[in-house]
């Protein structure tokens, strides 16, 4: 657990700042897009590989 | 203080750890709207505007695992107390800041929310210890808590909106330091436990205390090289990266197409609510659907409906835009109400079947916080105490 709250106040803390500059290269209404689809793309990959490594077994 | 015959913990600590809660978690949601809201006022620069958001969690990420092992050697209530004096405090700082140049402010406001941030988390997750300790992790008092909780998540955002819209930043801060006295008198209500008077009675604070061991970070780090963990919290951060955005540039997207604070702190408050139903629907839908795969759709959406925000808003009448934003973040709350019993439900069972999880690696960190919620979270048993597991 302790674990998953480090891992969890990284993320609130990296992704405002990580939006903030994709926002600044991209614009703010594109921002969304690019977040979505690189957070869309790691959980598809993230299905993938747990199916690969059998972990839902 | 009298128990009744059913109730066997009195209502007054009861209401005390309840208040204590409702009035820090609100306070951390309340947050999310009213800063990006602050920072599009003193900047346009959008790397800027994040940099603020995003520091109200940095002393947090900094002492997250420290913090619970702190309680356990200092005692829940006193780290409570003195977190919770802070988080009255800061607020009624933020709006001084603003008199100074804004080359200046800025650092100052960066400053201040990771103080504020790290006061109103540290008092959260004392709230959620103290539901286990004084109230023996008992599903109906978590029940109650989470109940009261939610209720409060959906009040708070909106009621900040309105204070936002109507009234003007002085006194939104200052009554956020309301907000957080409220929540200092509910601490300073709790009765300290028979076990916490020993502790606080045989340890006085030491300097060695207060500095974060790295033991306490690497033996709960090992747990990462089991396979079901790693996907669950990679997973899980994919999740709190979409609420990450829902929790800054949602805010300040809305607020630059002209949507009201207050019915941004609606659509807030909404995705709270209806995360209470999508906890309720995991149990069922984990007998259909396998666990893994339930969370890993449950986030796949939580992604989608933040994503898609921009398109929902293309000039149609108000009340067609807000009918849409309500649509997608009511379907987020109820993806992310989902997902998170069952990532904590499959993080304790990857865990606990694993040798390497019952070593020190766990139990050190947030001992005090994770066994309410592990106890309550499981998806089988009860989903309602899962929205509390925020910062667990």
């Amino acid at each position: 657990m302790g674990l998953r709250v480090t891992l969890n106040q990284m993320t609130w803390f990296a992704v405002p700042i990580v939006m903030g500059v994709v926002a600044e290269i991209f614009g703010r209404e594109l921002s969304f897009y690019v977040v979505g689809l690189t957070a869309t793309v790691m959980i598809v990959v993230l299905g993938l590989w747990a199916s690969w490594r059998n972990i839902f077994m | 203080m009298n128990d009744t015959p059913r109730d066997d913990i009195p209502w007054q600590t009861q209401a005390a750890i309840y208040g204590a809660g409702v009035f820090s978690f609100t306070m951390v949601l309340i947050s999310t709207l009213i800063m990006p809201l602050l920072a599009i006022r003193l900047t346009d620069s959008a790397f800027l505007i994040g940099l603020i958001v995003g520091s109200r969690y940095f002393l947090t990420l900094v002492l997250s695992i420290h913090g619970g092992a702190l309680m356990d050697r200092l005692g829940t209530r006193r780290i409570m107390i003195a977190f919770a004096v802070i988080a009255v405090v800061a607020p009624f700082l933020f709006p001084l800041a603003l008199l100074l140049p804004v080359a200046t402010a800025i650092p100052v406001i960066i400053l201040l929310q990771m103080v504020a941030g790290v006061s109103d988390a540290m008092v959260w997750v004392g709230a959620q210890a103290l539901s286990g300790h004084v109230m023996k992790g008992r599903r109906r008092y978590v029940g109650r808590m989470t109940s009261i909780v939610r209720f409060g998540a959906f009040f708070g955002p909106t009621l900040f909106g309105l204070m936002w819209d109507h009234t003007g930043i002085w006194l939104t801060f200052a009554l956020m330091g309301v907000w957080s006295a409220i929540g200092l008198y509910c601490v300073l209500k709790i009765p300290r436990s028979s076990e916490e008077s020993e502790i606080v009675h045989d340890a006085p604070v030491r300097l060695a205390d207060l500095v974060p061991r790295i033991a306490d970070y690497l033996s709960a780090f090992r747990l990462i090289a089991i396979p079901a963990v790693a996907l669950i919290l990679l997973v899980t951060m994919v999740r709190i990266g979409a609420t990450g955005v829902q929790s800054s540039f949602y805010v300040v997207f809305l607020k630059e197409v002209e949507i009201s604070a207050a019915a941004i702190g609606f659509l807030i408050g909404f995705a709270q609510l209806i995360a209470s139903g999508g906890s309720l629907l995991a149990s069922p839908l984990a007998r259909v659907v396998h666990p893994h795969w339930l969370t890993i759709c449950a986030v796949f959406m939580t992604v989608v409906t933040i994503s898609i925000t921009p398109v929902l808003v293309f000039g149609a009448p108000v009340w067609v835009t807000l009918f849409l934003l309500a649509t997608a973040i009511g379907l987020r709350g109820l993806c992310l109400g989902i997902s998170q019993p069952m990532e904590i439900s499959v993080l304790g069972r990857a865990v606990a079947s694993t040798e390497q999880g019952k070593g020190a690696g766990l139990r050190t960190g947030v001992k005090n916080n994770c066994q309410p919620a592990s106890k309550q979270c499981r998806p089988s048993s009860d989903g309602c105490g899962c929205r509390i597991c925020r910062y667990s």
